[in-house]
């Protein structure tokens, strides 16, 4: 009774462990919740059985958390770079179309003397207004929202009886600023750049500590860290060579030669 | 080291088995775990697994919920997607081509009868 009261104790340490490594390395904070009440759970069930928490998570706790990790910053199946900005690299003819669009609208408007009342500039500055903000919600990446804003403010002018050129050149000018703007908010709330986790050995250099081959596994010493190291290359890394990490498999670096 | 080449030979594998394993029932890691050792497949720590099963997870293989036990925590529970199922076909062919061409080479390839 007394070892299992002993292990009871270490499944705290290991989860608590394995928490903090995850909250470190940026990994979901649900995702995270998720893990630790699956391990935990797996953990009681294993001391209950006699075993140790090591039969579980292996002898390297932070190696297993990382493994773990590493499930979630998989780049087949989380977003990078590229897939995350796609929504906010429109197309430039899209947004010349919209500003075209609602030019046009606006100057049908004007050539119409019969027509040339506040009341339909308001109605139609708003109802575009209204449509854009709408559009916005069903499409991605802060854009319509900038054409919105524009023709919220032509709205305004023409109520406070600014005319029709000018009311254009408004609408301009403000959309243009605004898609200005919020091109560099949506680059600045990308996700980080920065690799994290083991993400961040990926283009190091390292030295070969045992030897690697196709066929075998050996190590590597990136920095101050000896990690387990395979290669997809034909080529064998003997002792002291120098290589480069290209990705990280699981807990083992993927290297190749320094070219 | 016979076991320590059988348990990497399973690491390989892993994920297929897991796979295999839901598509029965849905089941929850420890009990993955028993299963596999029950087929006398020894993992060298239990918590391999779970990579495996939030990739396939992600993946949209499997799905994963959790389910109040009685006096422990919850515990989450997986069960097999449509795509996972039709995955785990194909897989189930490749390994059948792959076992057999890996089981004439051991045979020497030369003296079939």
């Amino acid at each position: 009774m007394e070892v299992e009261m002993k292990h009871e104790a270490d499944v705290e340490t290991v989860v608590a462990e394995c928490v903090t490594y995850w909250t470190s390395t940026a990994v979901p904070r649900r995702a995270t919740k998720e893990m630790q009440a699956e391990l935990t759970a797996h953990l009681h069930d294993a001391v209950a059985e006699g075993k140790t928490p090591s039969t579980v998570v292996g002898p390297d706790v932070r190696s297993f958390a990382e493994s773990w990790a590493s499930a979630y910053r998989d780049p087949r199946t989380v977003p990078q770079e590229g897939t995350a900005t796609a929504a906010t690299r429109l197309p430039w003819w899209v947004a010349v179309g919209a500003i075209a669009l609602v030019t046009a609208g606006a100057l049908a408007i004007e050539r119409k003397k019969d027509m040339d009342d506040i009341g339909i500039q308001i109605a139609f500055w708003a109802v575009t207004a209204v449509a854009l903000a709408i559009g916005e919600i069903f499409t991605a990446g802060f854009f319509l929202i900038s054409f919105a804003a524009g023709a919220g403010v032509a709205a305004a002018l023409a109520a406070s009886g600014v005319n029709e050129p000018i009311q254009i050149l408004v609408f301009l000018v403000v959309s243009v600023i605004g898609l200005v703007w919020t091109r560099q908010y949506a680059l600045q709330t990308r996700p980080p750049l920065i690799p994290v986790g083991a993400d961040r050995y990926v283009g190091q250099e390292g030295v070969v500590e045992r030897a690697i081959s196709r066929h075998s596994a050996g190590r590597v010493r990136v920095g101050s860290e000896d990690w387990r190291a395979v290669t997809d290359s034909t080529e064998t890394f003997d002792v002291d060579a120098a290589v480069t990490v290209v990705a990280i498999r699981g807990t083992s670096l993927v290297v190749e030669g320094n070219e | 080291m016979p076991v320590e080449h059988s348990s990497q030979l399973l690491k390989g594998v892993l994920d297929m088995c897991l796979l295999a394993i839901i598509d029965e029932e849905p089941s929850y890691g420890y009990e993955m775990v028993t299963k596999l050792q029950d087929r006398g497949l020894h993992l060298v720590s239990e918590g391999s697994i779970y990579p495996l099963l939030s990739r396939l997870q992600r993946q949209g293989l499997i799905d994963g919920y959790f389910v109040e036990s009685t006096g422990g925590p919850p515990r989450k529970y997986y069960r097999i997607e449509h795509t996972g199922r039709e995955r785990l076909k194909e897989w189930t062919l490749e390994w059948d081509d792959l076992t057999s061409g890996v089981k004439e080479v051991l045979n020497g390839g030369g003296d079939e009868t």
